[in-house]
């Protein structure tokens, strides 16, 4: 099983290899980098071209590594007993299981994503070395055992807010995505407008570079803004002649925060 | 040159690496993923170093390495088989327990008796081999090494060393005073009320004749951002290097939701510096703009 890239997803040589590093030694593999490298595309990558099932976990900042194992409705079952509703004794009923164990009893290979992982308490990861280790757990309430069917490939993406803990890594494959320069940008256009007008697409880019250059902003746009933009670009037919980083228009689309654009108005744009 | 160089190197660089990460590496020569010295540096990279903070570091191990010279398949080779004798002995005991130490030793101790039966100068390769500069891939007497304009690829990327700015040198301190440190944090209740409240349902319910009454509370959730500022300079100077300390082992515990400092001369002026070695500048205006109410300043 090897993965070679897919057709809508422009990877680098060394992104395909550590994700064939991660298969072959079936460790998970952490992808860091800055917004919009393509972080969370590549996992619906890898899925699309070995033809596996995808199962995305969004971490949040109140998500708990139980909540990726199995959710015991003790509420339900008390409420249950209540009104007597429903037979309370089969406790089985009022397990939930969550995304990893669903990648777990999956019965062909999936593809899980733990998305944005540094996102969630410092104490996360840690709590989840055993589970990704064995690659199952344990349900006490019903003394079962979840097993992985089949080792699920699983790639962990983190936006380097924090560090993370260093048992963790040490049982993972790392690899940085560095922001895309000038040429595979291009490239990456390219695969979402096909068409597009090349005296457009250096334009637009070069006013991308020169913003993100801009060490003041809070958040510097990323490869998502840029597309969105372009797409707002040619679906508007601005003439291209017209644009300069005095004059951009839809900036909305490439600055979102308020600061930065206040910034931006009296530095640049007056 | 070995391959346990590199091991080496990569300690010495500050790269804590694993048994188990070495054994990563293995496995990827077992399946045939490394056949050169330019897939190593890829490969070795991916299971060996888990921080870009350390691309930079490990880039200057690298180029040690190759600058070292040396017929690299040879080695590998000679590794893998050693490693395949080590296993096979030991394949009933509990193979985490060898000490790694032990096994370098040992291997170190081979490598030189097979370099007294072997040394002709057959083996050793000029540096130009794997210079960026051509005449790569051909050692002087003739051996090719490796893949041919492959080798290059790793080592181009290596020299150029732009993940420079990423490094970041953490100091670790007594685990005294990380402990103590971990008395900083304090928890607030925050957020949705998610978390069934035992007492106050307890006392409800009795409240209620009986009748089941679930009362909620809010999470505990860690939410300090710590900004550290520090004098530096004149009188402050005999204290910068403890307070460093001290807060270095903080950043690397995690204990807070975001921390960083900064360091600043006399008074905050426009400018405060992030790094004080070479007076790195970080305007002071944007750090405003970055720290919301939410932060805690020191």
């Amino acid at each position: 099983m090897i993965y070679k890239g897919s057709s809508g997803y422009v990877a680098s040589k060394e992104l395909i290899e550590a994700v064939n590093v991660a298969i072959t030694l079936q460790k998970p593999l952490i992808i860091k980098g800055e917004p919009g490298t393509g972080k969370t595309m590549l996992a619906q990558s890898i899925a699309e071209s070995l033809k596996m099932k995808l199962i995305v976990w969004n971490i949040k900042s109140t998500t708990k590594a139980k909540d990726g194992l199995y959710f015991y409705d003790t509420v339900q079952r008390l409420n249950d007993a209540r009104f007597h509703d429903r037979d309370i004794s089969d406790i089985k009923q009022y397990i939930k299981l969550g995304k990893l164990a669903e990648a777990f009893i999956s019965e062909d290979r999936a593809v899980l994503l733990i998305d944005e992982i540094d996102k969630a308490d410092i104490e996360f990861p840690n709590d989840l070395l055993n589970e990704l280790d064995e690659m199952s757990f344990y349900i006490p309430e019903t003394k079962e055992t979840i097993v992985a069917k089949q080792r699920p490939v699983v790639i962990i993406t983190s936006n380097s807010e924090k560090d993370l803990p260093d048992p963790f890594l040490r049982r993972c494959v790392f690899h940085y995505i560095e922001f895309p320069d000038y040429e595979l940008m291009k490239e990456i256009v390219r695969v979402h407008f096909p068409d597009i007008h090349r005296e457009l697409l250096e334009k637009a880019l070069k006013i991308f570079y020169d913003i993100r250059k801009i060490g003041e902003l809070r958040k510097k746009p990323s490869t998502s803004e840029l597309i969105d933009w372009i797409r707002v670009l040619m679906a508007s037919a601005v003439d291209i002649e017209n644009i300069s980083v005095k004059n951009i228009p839809f900036i909305g689309t490439l600055i979102k925060k308020e600061q930065d654009l206040e910034y931006l108005q009296r530095a640049y744009l007056r | 040159m070995s391959l346990l160089t590199f091991f080496y190197l990569l300690r010495a660089e500050g790269i804590k690496i694993t048994f188990k990460e070495w054994k990563d590496l293995y496995n990827l020569m077992k399946s045939g993923y490394i056949k050169n010295i330019s897939d190593l540096y890829f490969y070795g990279r991916y299971v060996l170093v888990k921080t870009e903070k350390l691309y930079d570091a490990y880039d200057r191990a690298y180029i040690k390495f190759v600058n070292e010279g040396g017929d690299i398949k040879e080695r590998i080779e000679e590794l893998l088989k050693f490693l395949d004798e080590e296993f096979d002995k030991r394949v009933h005991r509990d193979f985490e327990e060898i000490s790694l130490d032990e096994i370098l030793k040992r291997f170190n101790e081979r490598l030189k008796n097979q370099k007294e039966k072997h040394s002709g100068g057959g083996k050793h390769i000029g540096q130009k081999g794997y210079s960026p500069f051509g005449s790569y891939g051909t050692a002087r007497d003739g051996i090719r090494v490796g893949g041919e304009g492959v080798n290059n690829r790793a080592f181009f990327v290596a020299s150029e060393r732009h993940f420079k700015n990423l490094r970041e040198d953490v100091m670790l301190d007594t685990r005294n005073i990380t402990i103590a440190l971990k008395k900083l944090r304090s928890f607030k209740e925050d957020g949705l009320e998610e978390d069934v409240d035992i007492d106050e349902t307890i006392d409800k319910t009795a409240k209620n004749f009986g009748d089941i009454d679930i009362a909620f509370k809010k999470e505990r959730r860690n939410n300090i951002k710590l900004l550290l500022l520090i004098d530096n300079g004149g009188s402050m100077e005999p204290y910068r290097d403890k307070v460093e300390k001290l807060f270095s082992s903080a950043k690397n515990l995690r204990y807070f939701k975001d921390f960083r400092y900064y360091y600043f001369h006399n008074c905050i002026y426009d400018f405060i510096y992030e790094d004080i070695e070479n007076w790195k500048k970080f305007p002071t205006a944007k750090l405003i703009r970055e720290f919301n109410p939410s932060g805690r300043l020191y």
